[in-house]
């Protein structure tokens, strides 16, 4: 039943997910590839979320009242990986940056990487 | 005491190290650690029926060791083949070190640490009684080796010696675990090996390896590169002594180990095996190849290097015929090979200390300005060539008679021409750089490098007095191979078809040379300049830059019917091999694009593929 | 002995990193030192901790006031002690080299500080969840570190390192909620307990996410795209870290999963399929490379992927030999990477730089008696006893290519102008070098610890 109901939930992360990816495999502007980043991310995210929920459970505090309470471990693990990847992100923009004022662009291309 | 050995020769190395800038105290301590074999071999001479007195043996060493290392045993002790083995490493050893002391300037504490290293696993290798203890210690005289080489800083020999080397030691490890497959076990004494095709392949594998380090065609590519770019007396003592290691692990292997019988089990040619057929037919290609390679050679240590893949070659002949003659006769060449090698590259080294060039085509005359060298040259070309009077006609003779017993139709021809061909380039040397008229006003060498060569030509002439005293070493290893021994007395090698007597062949040859020597006195000769010989007294003056010298193109026309053939054979094989294998190294480069999109469908990609094989399975 | 709480040897260097700066306000040289010190104090925790988990056995440590499965569970085991001596240990004395420098980062000694505990807390760690915290710190700081050169290959390495490390954890993630999801626990050994209550379905696809997001940490092929470029990126220290701290953290989170985790069959033989590829396209890759830090780096790859092979043997030999593999490894490739600073014709003139790359490069293809032959030879023993001729062929004909390419990389450093690193880096590749001539010559000290953490790993214990 719980999974019926979190169809639509699923059917989203997995479409930020393919989006993301889509982004990482096709771009080669450092921003868009971190955004895209972002949005894998966060299709992720949205997916545990919504594993470790219950209908009709409240947020897991304890205010006297845990008869039905959505499970408190996947919250935690979303927050952990939240926070990992804001400062991901924000590692990821700081480096973008510095390719930039060394190179001053943001394309990835075929020339000028280092390969092979 | 084997362990004390062991440590002592290490600490010996990091002290030598140290004394980098010292190279004449390296070099004595160098030479005090490498008595430790030495006396190591006196103390086991009990084994061979021989009885030293004692002031030649001050050290007592056990007769058999098993060291537990943790992750594996070793097991060391000493045998028969061994000490027959020993007794040339640990006798050149010193010598090759003292030659050095006055020709190596530069670094001399990286090169004594890496002889004392090639040394150290060598007597490894020697004691050794189990796999894990051969091939530790064949390793670690294998890169020790490879440390000399990098010190000649030559690409081709780096690049040849490694890639051969690990060629070698991945075949030998391979054996090494197919016959652990088979029996179980590691321990040399234990093996209980069975016809099985698997043991065959092992077997062949384990040759094979060894093969490399004895530069038997096709696998001697690395030899003339390594042989002919590092410091003369690691040359002397690598073509001398370590190239012998390669024969001793294939009579451990192929008598000590899997024993006549299992090799005949696998089909035999006139009594011979397949197996030893095989190895004598490689032998006797290696030995004409070798042969005709050295006597298209202009550089000395290319030619000495040629002709040492040629006479390793004799040895494989023997092993392969596997006859107790033809295994004397190889125990034989084996001795013969590694002193008159080891003088003739210590004699090479020591022109080179004095006039400082290699080519023959630039030298001549030396033989007026240092005679002494000339005359050890001399007595090692004479051995080489196995002219009847040294020990290398009875070496040879031996084998020859092995093989024409055997009535071989295909190797014993080509072994006699090789033989022929022998001549020729050891008349190369002999004309080439120590007669004519004396082309450098330079002084004998130092007495260090004089005394050395010496004392290696030193054991040359007792085994050409005494032949039979090989044969007494050879008895018991014969013995264990369960061989009867040949007999023989001291001067006398009974053989089937014609004994091999010493002293019949030294007075006879004494008479031959008295009415030579009468003769040629009869008409005093004059010396000419190497030019006037080739061009008739008449050089051009106008053609200067043609090279005159008599060893330039001495031997054209026979370099125009064999050099196509064998010129660069094996070695262009491995150019394919190594080029395939580039290509193939660029294939995997190009996998790596640098891109973060195609790493990303790399990943996608692997992802997709293991959730279909899970889908399909 | 004195007992110490694993956790101290994360927490410790975890909260020294954060005092850094303020150590950096009262001097700038200091920190350097005081980095030093915290390294050493951690190298001898480790050593301490070790000791003690040989003494007395596996040692389990509580967080957060909840017991297991709920509360966050240290397990420190055989191979994880070893693996926590062995990373504390050599990132001390490659950090030796940054006094040799003149640029005085405090970001980099907090970053190496970070990466060192977050290594540290994969291999003492008893929690997936906890693991990938670990994995993302250890990820983040690497990242850093890499970009920490400021040059333009520095910060395209670490670039493509943060886009594949994202793509990787977010599979880690997928992986962790997918247990999760069904067995409502993330301890290792909770999960080991009640695998089989999983649908196969969900198992695969676990270890499906699993394998992927951790193989792209331990370099395994094909996702391991980053590692040429923010190895050839960063500089010689920092690849040099990396080859004995994140890279091996890695490989010991692969072994994890495939001994605790997940043991399902077709989980070896993937793992032994993937380690034949990597060690192939590795080694083939490493064959044209004319640059010495990237070629290296493919050196590494290959010698990942041997070291997966031995992982996904499942025996006891050939987990010994993925341990001598592993510290072998670690101690080689560290010193190869910080020798190789400036490498060109003359650095093997010096016998204080030749000396320890030659024997640095022994040990990496294999030659007694340095630990990667003990290693080489325990792993071909197994395959042996087992027949697998096909994969022990594959092994040598890649030993033979891995030879090669290093008799070309020897030559190059020959001959010419006799070259000098600085003194610190000397010291440290001595170092290094004198620990692979001792591990090889007295392998027993090694091979006991060895033994216990092959068999802890085989009873599915930490």
């Amino acid at each position: 039943m719980t999974y019926e109901l979190l169809q639509p939930v699923f059917i989203i992360s997995s479409a930020l997910i393919a989006i993301g990816l889509y982004g990482v495999m096709t771009k080669k502007n450092m921003l868009k590839i971190i955004l895209s980043i972002g949005l894998i991310d966060t299709g992720v995210n949205v997916l545990i979320v919504a594993m470790g929920y219950l209908p009709g459970g409240t947020a897991p505090i304890e205010n006297g009242n845990y008869a039905v309470y959505v499970d408190p471990v996947p919250q935690a693990l979303v927050l952990t990986a939240i926070v990992i990847g804001v400062s991901v992100m924000a590692l990821a923009l700081a480096v973008a940056m510095g390719y930039y004022r060394k190179t001053g662009t943001l394309e990835l291309d075929k020339e000028g990487v280092m390969k092979w | 005491m084997i362990l004390e050995a062991f440590g002592v020769m290490l600490l010996a190395v990091i002290v030598v190290l140290a004394l980098d800038r010292y190279p004449r105290i390296a070099a004595a301590v160098a030479i005090i650690a490498s008595l430790l074999p030495l006396f190591a071999l006196t103390s086991w001479a009990g084994i061979m029926g021989i009885s030293l007195p004692s002031f030649l043996a001050p050290l007592e060493f056990e007769s058999s060791l098993v060291y537990n290392l943790g992750p594996g045993t070793l097991n060391l002790a000493i045998t028969p083949l061994g000490w027959f083995f020993l007794l040339l490493l640990a006798t050149s050893f010193p010598l090759a070190l003292l030659f050095a002391s006055s020709f190596v300037r530069n670094r001399a504490g990286g090169f004594y640490a890496g002889m004392l290293l090639t040394m150290l696993g060598s007597f490894g290798v020697l004691l050794a009684r189990d796999a894990l203890t051969f091939f530790l210690f064949w390793e670690i005289m294998s890169w020790s080796i490879l440390a000399m080489v990098l010190r000649g800083g030559d690409r081709r020999a780096i690049v040849s010696y490694l890639s051969f080397g690990s060629l070698s030691a991945m075949l030998l490890l391979f054996g090494f675990m197919m016959l652990y497959f088979k029996t179980g076990t590691f321990l040399f004494g234990d093996m209980h090996l069975d016809t099985s095709l698997t043991t065959l392949v092992a077997l062949s594998m384990i040759v094979a390896g060894l093969a490399v380090k004895g530069a038997l065609m096709p696998l001697h590519v690395w030899a003339p590169h390594v042989y002919s770019r590092s410091e003369e007396p690691f040359v002397a003592f690598l073509s001398g002594g370590l190239s012998k290691l390669g024969y001793f692990g294939m009579l451990l292997f192929m008598y000590g180990i899997a024993g006549l019988s299992l090799l005949s089990s696998w089909g035999t040619f006139r009594d011979v095996s397949y197996f030893g057929y095989a190895l004598a037919v490689i032998g006797a290609f290696t030995a004409f190849a070798g042969t005709v390679l050295a006597v298209m050679q202009d550089d000395l240590r290319k030619l000495l290097a040629y002709s040492s893949v040629g006479q390793l070659g004799y040895i494989a002949i023997g092993i392969g015929i596997g006859t107790p003659l033809a295994l004397t006769g190889a125990l034989f060449q084996a001795l013969n090979h590694t002193f008159f090698k080891a003088v003739l590259f210590l004699a090479a080294g020591a022109v080179y200390y004095r006039t400082g060039k290699w080519k023959i085509s630039e030298l001549g005359g030396l033989g007026y300005r240092m005679p002494f060298t000339f005359l050890a040259a001399l007595f090692a070309i004479f051995a080489l060539a196995a002219i009847p009077i040294t020990s290398g006609f009875a070496a040879k003779w031996l084998l020859y008679e092995a093989a024409i017993e055997k009535k071989f139709l295909f190797v014993t021809p080509i072994m006699l021409i090789a033989g022929v061909g022998a001549f020729l380039y050891a008349y190369k040397i002999l004309y080439g750089v120590f007669l004519g008229e004396p082309r450098y006003d330079v002084k004998e060498a130092p007495i260090s490098q004089l005394v050395a060569m010496w004392l290696l030509v030193l054991p040359l002439v007792i085994f050409l007095i005494f032949p039979g005293w090989v044969a007494d070493l050879a008895a018991p290893i014969l013995s264990e191979y369960g061989m009867q021994p040949i007999p023989h007395t001291p001067y006398v090698i009974t053989t089937n078809l014609a004994a091999y007597n010493t002293l019949a062949v030294i007075f006879a040859l004494m008479g031959a040379l008295l009415v030579s020597l009468i003769l040629y006195k009869w008409k005093p000769q004059e010396v000419v300049p190497h030019e006037d010989n080739y061009l008739a007294g008449e050089p051009p003056e106008l053609y200067e830059y043609i090279s005159m010298h008599a060893a330039s193109n001495y031997y054209e026309p026979f370099e125009d019917v064999f050099g196509p053939v064998f010129r660069r054979g094996a070695e262009r094989a491995w150019e394919i091999i190594l080029a395939a294998a580039e290509f193939l190294g660029n294939g995997a480069r190009r996998l790596y694009t640098g891109l973060t999109q195609d790493y990303s469908i790399y990943i996608l990609l692997f992802f997709l593929i293991l959730v279909g094989w899970w889908l399909l399975w | 002995m004195v007992s110490v709480p694993p956790v101290l040897l994360i927490a410790l260097p975890l909260l020294f990193a954060f005092f850094a700066p303020l150590v950096n306000m009262w001097s700038r040289k200091a920190v350097k030192v005081y980095t030093l010190l915290v390294l050493i104090l951690n190298a001898t925790l480790s050593y301490l901790l070790f000791a003690n988990v040989m003494q007395n056995g596996v040692v389990y440590e509580q967080l957060s006031g909840f017991y297991p499965p709920i509360g966050i569970l240290l397990a420190v085991g055989p191979i994880g002690a070893i693996l926590a001596l062995l990373i504390n240990t050599l990132s001390t004395i490659v950090y030796l080299t940054y006094f040799g420098e003149a640029e005085n980062s405090v970001k980099f000694s907090m970053l190496y500080m970070l990466v060192t505990a977050s290594s540290t807390g994969i291999v003492i760690t008893g929690d997936l969840f906890n693991m990938f915290v670990f994995f993302e710190i250890t990820a983040v700081g690497s990242y850093g570190l890499v970009a920490s050169m400021r040059t333009k290959e520095s910060f395209e390495g670490a670039f493509k390192y943060i886009v594949l490390g994202s793509i990787g954890s977010a599979f880690i993630l997928l992986g962790i909620a997918t247990i999760y999801g069904y067995l409502k626990t993330l301890n290792f050994y909770d999960i080991a307990l009640r695998i089989d209550t999983m649908p196969p379905t969900a198992r695969l696809m676990s270890f499906i996410f699993l394998i992927i997001g951790i193989g792209v940490e331990a370099e395994i092929f094909p996702l391991n795209g980053w590692v040429p470029d923010a190895y050839q990126g960063a500089s010689n220290r920092v690849a040099s870290f990396f080859s004995l701290g994140p890279s091996k953290a890695g490989i010991y989170a692969i072994a994890r999963l495939i001994f605790t985790l997940l043991p399902i069959l077709s989980g070896w033989q993937l793992a032994l399929l993937l380690g034949v590829f990597t060690l192939i396209i590795g080694e083939l890759a490493a064959l044209m490379q004319e640059d010495p830090k990237r070629m290296l780096a493919y050196s590494s790859i290959g010698q990942m992927g041997l070291i997966l092979i031995a992982l996904s043997l499942h025996s006891e030999t050939a987990l010994i030999a993925a341990i001598f593999l592993m510290v072998g490894h670690a101690l080689a490739k560290s010193l190869l990477f910080l020798g190789v600073r400036d490498y060109a014709r003359g650095t093997l003139r010096n016998p204080l730089i030749a000396a320890p790359m030659f024997i640095g490069i022994l040990s990496i293809i294999g030659m007694p008696p340095f630990p990667g032959f003990w290693g080489k030879w325990y792993l071909m023993k197994d395959l042996a006893s087992q027949g697998a001729w096909l994969i022990m062929l594959v092994i040598i004909l890649t030993a033979i290519v891995e030879s090669v390419y290093y008799a070309r990389f020897l030559h190059r450093g020959t001959g010419g102008e006799k070259r000098k690193l600085s003194r610190s880096e000397t010291a440290a590749i001595i170092i290094l070098a004198s620990l692979l001539i001792l591990v090889g010559i007295f392998p027993n000290y090694l091979y006991d610890p060895a033994v216990r953490a092959a068999a802890s790993l085989l009873g599915g214990g930490p």
